[in-house]
């Protein structure tokens, strides 16, 4: 019995150990992504590149960010994560910083740049890493709510409309990619709209602040508002 | 406050930077898509084509430069194509027609280059251009002396072939105009043979 | 009673009074005021232009037009918010910040459109129909047109934030938004007749013009796409689709917003609270849930759209509307009915804008039956009904509410004003009439310049609408002359 409960706790500690590690292993895992192999497959079509490649590498730096946002008091991440707060207050330049980068590469001509060159995709992956997921993880716990509700409705209105032009384009807007391909990305993109839509505005249609908790409580919990 | 002025600051610099970023990845808010960006490209700093050996459908081997007529109509092909390019066959056929006097007298010529010499070998492209009958004159059709020069070719037309999916190739298409220095000085839409040949026409 | 219910009674005054939210009113008085006016002279340059009166060059008539559009639509959105603000910081802690981003913003939006009118040419009217933006025939280039999608997406974005701080106050007050709505109290049987009218009609604006808004920005910058590449061809029907669902939404939420004046004016003249009902918010919970289940599948990259879901989802907007104002009417005559209430004009204007509202709704139905549709559409009959609503309902409800927040203290009622009110309902139910009648003969609507029989009407509606904009000067010059003695807690 005993040994059996020591097992568990050491599954447990490693568990919980590797969640620590988590924005290592999950820039570990954008590095791999960047393999040829991978990175080939990864791009192989766009609604690939679109909806799985680049949200996994925004992910990764959104680890990241979170684990620069959560470090000690007193380490050096810390330290310097408090220099640079002071040039981000209310998450501003950040969530600026993440707009660019979020639509630069929504645009047709950069998911073939990024496909046809090395070079140009390592720029992709450092870029969505560490200019989007990093900036949104590190900027958006400093986001007042009403920032975030129109941030929301931006988001979706982009996912939207990109989703719709290329749903809509009667020609290759991409030179790597089919048409058919093109059209599915579009589509899924503007299913990604309804969706982020339809997740953002149930809890304050229906659910509210976690249960009508004191708003200045439940504005530092992600995603609380909108 | 100081974070405020900061903020202030950095969000300024933040947006400035986004903007130069953009600007200078769309060729200043013109060009979203990379056939638009290589058809700019071509217009606003014509480059020369490569001097890489072709194997012409008479089966004689020449560079662009060797070629005597003064401007040359380019486009890529490959002849076992079953569906756009029939309709780019019909329509360099028409370009062809527009430009029958020119072509007779030597001045222009339109070459259709395949990217896939392994099977494009002189036969296959005389059949591809001489598909009804015969091929007028100044209608050429060639592929890369060396299967590894295709990709330079490819590359400096901007051209990118990918599989359809279907046992065939997909490509951007358009037509490139080929200047006496050889050098590549516009892209053409590939199914406009009017505007091929007037963009033509403006520069003789 | 449920205890939830007994929870959040009204609390007057939620809202500090302090003198930056005076000032946020005040702006917002002097500024819509002001721009009404000026929209209305445009209006009336452009009935005497059609009525051969004015020699005006076509295409200077249809920047007028575009500017009177987008101008009146845009102000009614601003003053129908400050209504609800005014009254909804009584029940949850509105900011003043937002407030005054939202006018910020705007003003940027204005000064865009306005170049793009003034110095661009762009005269593609205030709904943009694609493909029309792209296609100035020289008379606006592809910037004008872009400046002004640009101007309608600050605007939207200062409306967002508003809108976004209201639901962050109604959702920390009442839980969530659809309490807010009374939709809980609806589901449950168990009505608070205290539940705040301002709150419910507040809620329900939120949800339905953030979607507007939602969908007006996702159109707008579809349309700067095709602007910029005609490569990506637009499916002119989603895109029409997208601009009136959006088109549509923003200028009705205005009325939504603006009546919220007569369920906090009417009563403390009578004395006798608004209690709200199930009928009360049954209708206005329809409206929220027909909005947001009838036009998603515009929204479904459903390209063949049938011809019948068009019709249906037309008719179905319509009479989503009309449950809330029977039981605003029917609630004001209610709440009226003998009570001895002191007649004066803000009340009168107020009333006024109950009748508009309500009588404007027959025309309405009139044009949203299919046959009828068929002949009347694009004649004056469509200006003629959302005239009626927009003049006689929102427009006397905005006036009476200003009206009303600034003659509490030592107000003077002389009888030039009862003059003046019956002046601005009389003209303003001609000049309305005028638009029908003419729509009724079969006359066109946005025609510059008009064959002969056509142009009695055009000059009976110029006299009309100058009557109007005498009146409304008289009375705009009232609040602006008294803005400074404005009350938050009138
Ligand atoms: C004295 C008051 C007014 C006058 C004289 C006036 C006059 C006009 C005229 C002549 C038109 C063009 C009709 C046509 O030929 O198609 C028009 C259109 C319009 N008006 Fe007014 N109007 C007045 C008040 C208002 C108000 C208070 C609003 C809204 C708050 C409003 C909103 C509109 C809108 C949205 C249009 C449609 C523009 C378009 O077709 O693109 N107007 N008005």
């Amino acid at each position: 019995m005993m040994v059996h409960l020591d097992r568990l706790r050491a599954v447990v500690r490693a568990a919980a150990s590797l969640t620590r590690r988590l924005p290592l292993v999950s820039l570990l895992l954008a590095v791999l992504l960047l393999l040829p192999p991978l990175r080939a497959f990864g791009e192989a079509t766009m609604v690939r590149q679109m909806l799985v490649q680049m949200p996994l590498i925004v992910l990764a730096g959104w680890c990241a960010g979170r684990a620069w946002v959560r470090a000690p008091e007193g380490s050096r991440a810390a330290r310097l994560r408090s220099f640079a707060d002071s040039f981000n207050r209310a998450g501003a330049t950040g969530i600026v910083i993440a707009s660019f980068t979020m639509i630069l590469w929504m645009l047709p001509r950069s998911l073939d740049a990024a496909r046809l060159s090395f070079g140009i995709d390592a720029l992709k992956f450092a870029s969505l890493a560490f200019g989007l997921g990093l900036p949104v993880a590190w900027s958006w716990v400093r986001c007042p709510p009403i920032a975030r509700a129109v941030i929301h409705v931006e988001v979706i209105a982009t996912l939207a409309r990109f989703g719709w032009g290329f749903a809509a384009a009667d020609e290759r807007l991409c030179a790597s990619y089919l048409q058919g391909d093109q059209e599915r990305a579009g589509m899924l993109l503007v299913a990604a709209a309804l969706a982020w839509a339809v997740v953002v505005a149930w809890r304050p249609l229906f659910g509210g602040l976690g249960g009508g908790k004191p708003a200045a409580k439940a504005d530092r919990r992600d995603g609380a508002i909108a | 406050m100081v974070g405020m002025a900061r903020t202030l600051g950095a969000s300024l610099v933040a947006l400035a930077a986004g903007l130069a970023v953009t600007w200078a990845a769309t060729d200043g808010f013109t060009a979203f898509t990379l056939e638009t960006a290589r058809r700019a490209a071509a217009l606003a700093h014509p480059a020369p084509v490569p001097a890489l050996p072709l194997r012409f459908a008479d089966g004689q081997l020449r560079r662009l430069a060797d070629l005597p007529e003064q401007w040359l109509l380019v486009d890529f092909v490959y002849t076992r194509c079953t569906s756009l390019c029939l309709a780019q066959g019909s329509a360099d056929a028409r370009t062809m027609e527009l430009l029958a006097s020119e072509a007779a007298q030597g001045r222009v010529a339109l070459v259709s280059i395949s990217f896939d010499p392994d099977h494009d070998d002189p036969a296959a492209l005389r059949a591809f251009i001489a598909r009804d009958g015969a091929a007028p004159p100044g209608r050429l059709a060639a592929a890369p002396a060396a299967t590894q020069d295709v990709a330079r070719w490819l590359d400096a037309f901007g051209v990118v072939v990918i599989d359809d999916g279907a046992g065939g190739y997909a490509h951007n298409e358009a037509i490139g105009i080929v200047d006496p220095d050889r050098r590549l000085v516009a892209l053409i839409d590939a199914g406009d043979p009017e505007a091929a040949v007037a963009a033509l026409r403006v520069r003789w | 009673m449920s205890a939830y219910a007994a929870s959040v009674k009204p609390a007057p005054f939620v809202t500090p009074d302090t003198p930056r939210a005076k000032f946020a009113f005040q702006l917002y008085a002097a500024v819509g005021i002001s721009v009404f006016l000026l929209m209305m002279v445009a209006g009336v340059i452009m009935r005497a232009g059609q009525g051969a009166w004015l020699g005006i060059p076509p295409n200077y008539f249809y920047e007028v037009l575009t500017l009177h559009g987008a101008g009146m639509v845009g102000t009614a959105g601003l003053a129908g918010a400050a209504v609800m603000w005014y009254f909804l910081r009584r029940y949850v802690e509105l900011s003043n910040g937002a407030f005054l981003a939202m006018m910020g913003l705007s003003l940027v939006g204005v000064v865009l459109i306005l170049l793009s009118i003034g110095l661009g040419g762009f005269a593609g009217a205030w709904t943009f129909l694609y493909p029309l933006p792209g296609h100035g025939m020289g008379l606006w280039g592809t910037g004008a047109a872009a400046t002004f999608m640009i101007g309608y997406l600050a605007i939207g974005v200062g409306f967002l934030v508003f809108y976004a701080d209201c639901a962050l106050a109604i959702i920390r007050r009442y839980g969530s938004l659809a309490r807010g709505l009374g939709l809980d109290q609806l589901i449950s049987g168990k009505v608070d007749p205290a539940h705040p009218a301002a709150v419910v009609a507040s809620t329900m604006a939120v949800i339905v013009n953030v979607l507007g808004i939602l969908g007006g920005a996702i159109v707008l910058v579809m349309t700067l796409v095709a602007l910029y590449e005609p490569g990506i061809a637009m499916d002119p029907l989603l895109m029409k689709n997208l601009i009136y669902f959006f088109g549509h939404v923003f200028i009705n939420v205005t009325i939504y917003m603006a009546v919220i004046g007569v369920y906090e004016i009417i009563p403390r003249y009578t004395g006798r609270p608004w209690k709200v009902n199930r009928a009360f918010l049954g209708s206005w919970a329809a409206v929220v849930l027909l909005v947001l289940s009838v036009y998603p599948h515009h929204l479904l990259m459903d390209y063949a759209m049938p011809r019948w879901a068009a019709a249906m989802g037309q008719i179905v907007s319509y009479l989503s509307g009309i449950p809330v104002i029977l039981v605003t009417a029917w609630g004001a005559l209610v709440n009226l009915h003998r009570s001895g209430a002191k007649w004066d004009t803000p009340l009168r204007l107020v009333v006024l804008g109950v009748f508009g509202w309500a009588a404007g709704v027959i025309p309405a139905i009139v044009d949203a039956t299919i046959r009828v549709n068929l002949v009347m559409h694009n004649t004056l009959w469509v200006p003629g009904h959302f005239h009626f609503y927009l003049l006689l309902g929102m427009l006397p409800m905005v006036l009476g509410t200003l009206l009303y927040a600034c003659t509490r203290e030592g107000r003077a009622s002389a009888p030039l004003d009862k003059l003046v009110f019956w002046g601005y309902a009389i003209a303003g139910v001609l000049f309305c009439g005028v638009f029908l009648d003419s729509g009724v003969h079969g006359i066109a609507r946005r025609f510059a310049t008009y064959d002969a029989p056509w142009i009695g009407y055009a000059q009976a509606g110029a006299v009309a609408g100058t009557v109007v904009l005498v009146c409304v000067l008289f009375l705009g010059g009232r609040i602006l002359a008294r803005l400074p003695r404005a009350s938050l807690a009138a």
